[in-house]
């Protein structure tokens, strides 16, 4: 059975992302950030043992190496990591610090943390960016923070991709569209997909191979590829 | 007419040089202080002196620590402090300095980056947090440009490389770009947020 990591699995396009996995017989390590919102556990029953719920606060260290442990100790092996978890703010200093911290550093510290798990695996690293990371085709005028941090996973990743493709690595890069979401805390009730739409999408980009692997692309829930 | 310039210092070597070549080219040039106390005196100063700025200028911070490939042991926490502060910096100075940029005569906002902050164009593989505000710092650029050239703001983002020849950063930054307010938006490349080296190839982001 392969078996996939999901961070910001709780609610949204993460948790319909693992369910989409699980349907598809995949093992599936449910990174959960709260404990009190009960989907995941109706999740569970449905699944069983296929689903692991793994506590996981992306934006603190020590969590991520325990979620590590926590997965090692069920498995030697890893074959996906799928990078969802992502806050959205508008403010200050303290809302740019937040921001980058969950969206572009948390991604980084997930990588770190779980390639010793991958190396026997599918190697697939799976990251959730954002149009407002592309820099080219930006319309906002606002939104620095999150629009900031996504530009900055997306220049993570391209670090990664270098050192990592080389080392059969295959890297998906993803722009969700707009979703209704929880992102700022409550589902949106605006926006053009339901979670369960692009979650379908992007499972598909997941798994599927590419004749490409050796170039980085930003790619969409049409199928279109996006500039940096 | 004399230009005046406010210009960050953050340890960024080649921005010496672009602003002695402003000083010397009828710019009288300003140096941020480190601590934001100084700045809203600098720009009270400036204010009383000059009554506007006509080109703020960034450079990207060369003095982020180093660090290792993918894999290697990183301080996240040193990371996010270091990058975090160049966005903030950059953004608040941005803000602070509106009102006297709005009264200049360029309303021109400047950065002297590097080839590398393409997430494009680069083929590095280590140094995370130099990495990552350089790309966040153009990502601040374009939302910048996208709020304030309806008021009539330019954008100058230009790549150094050292012995590169071509046109020097002073110069592209002082110079105009194509602009005619009567002709389609899109026909003026003054109307575009974009990054060139010195032999003004535009980089792609």
């Amino acid at each position: 059975m392969k078996s996939v990591f999901i961070t910001g699995a709780d609610r949204g396009i993460g948790l319909a992302l693992s369910r989409k996995f699980l349907e598809n017989g995949w093992q599936v390590f449910a990174g959960r950030f709260m404990k009190d919102w009960g989907e995941l556990d109706a999740l569970q029953e449905e699944y069983g043992e296929a689903l692991s719920l793994i506590s996981l606060d992306v934006g603190n260290q020590d969590s991520v190496k325990q979620a590590a442990a926590a997965v090692g100790k069920q498995t030697g092996c890893l074959d996906m990591l799928v990078n969802c978890a992502g806050i959205f703010q508008n403010g200050g200093d303290e809302a740019i610090l937040r921001c980058l911290n969950i969206n572009a550093v948390g991604p980084l510290r997930m990588v770190e943390a779980f390639l010793p798990l991958m190396e026997q695996g599918e190697k697939r690293l799976c990251f959730f960016s954002s149009e407002a990371g592309s820099i080219t085709l930006a319309h906002r005028d606002g939104d620095v923070a999150y629009c900031v941090s996504k530009t900055c996973l997306n220049m993570a990743v391209r670090l990664m991709f270098e050192k990592l493709q080389t080392q059969g690595y295959r890297f998906r890069l993803y722009h969700p569209g707009w979703v209704r979401t929880y992102m700022s805390g409550k589902k949106s009730t605006v926006g053009n997909f339901e979670p369960e739409e692009t979650a379908e999408v992007a499972y598909r980009q997941f798994i599927s191979e590419r004749d490409w692997e050796d170039v980085l692309i930003l790619c969409d829930i049409s199928n279109e590829i996006w500039p940096f | 007419m004399r230009k005046i310039v406010l210009c960050m210092d953050n340890g960024n070597l080649s921005l010496r040089e672009v602003k002695s070549y402003l000083a010397s080219h009828n710019c009288k040039v300003y140096t941020l202080p480190e601590r934001d106390k100084d700045i809203k005196a600098m720009l009270t100063e400036i204010g009383q002196k000059e009554g506007r700025i006509d080109l703020l200028l960034f450079g990207v911070n060369e003095q982020i620590s180093e660090d290792g490939a993918v894999g290697t042991a990183r301080d996240y926490e040193m990371l996010l402090e270091s990058v975090g502060e160049q966005m903030n910096r950059v953004r608040n100075t941005i803000e602070e300095t509106l009102p006297l940029l709005r009264k200049g005569n360029l309303k021109r906002i400047g950065m002297i980056t590097k080839k590398e902050s393409s997430i494009s164009n680069c083929r590095d593989d280590c140094n995370y947090g130099r990495h990552m505000a350089w790309a966040g710092l153009n990502m601040m650029g374009k939302l910048y440009f996208n709020l304030l050239r309806p008021e009539g703001f330019t954008f100058r983002w230009y790549c150094l490389e050292e012995n590169a020849g071509g046109m020097s950063a002073g110069e592209y930054l002082l110079s105009g770009l194509c602009y005619d307010s009567n002709e389609p938006y899109c026909h003026s490349d003054e109307n575009r947020f974009v990054m060139r080296d010195s032999h003004l190839r535009e980089i792609p982001w």
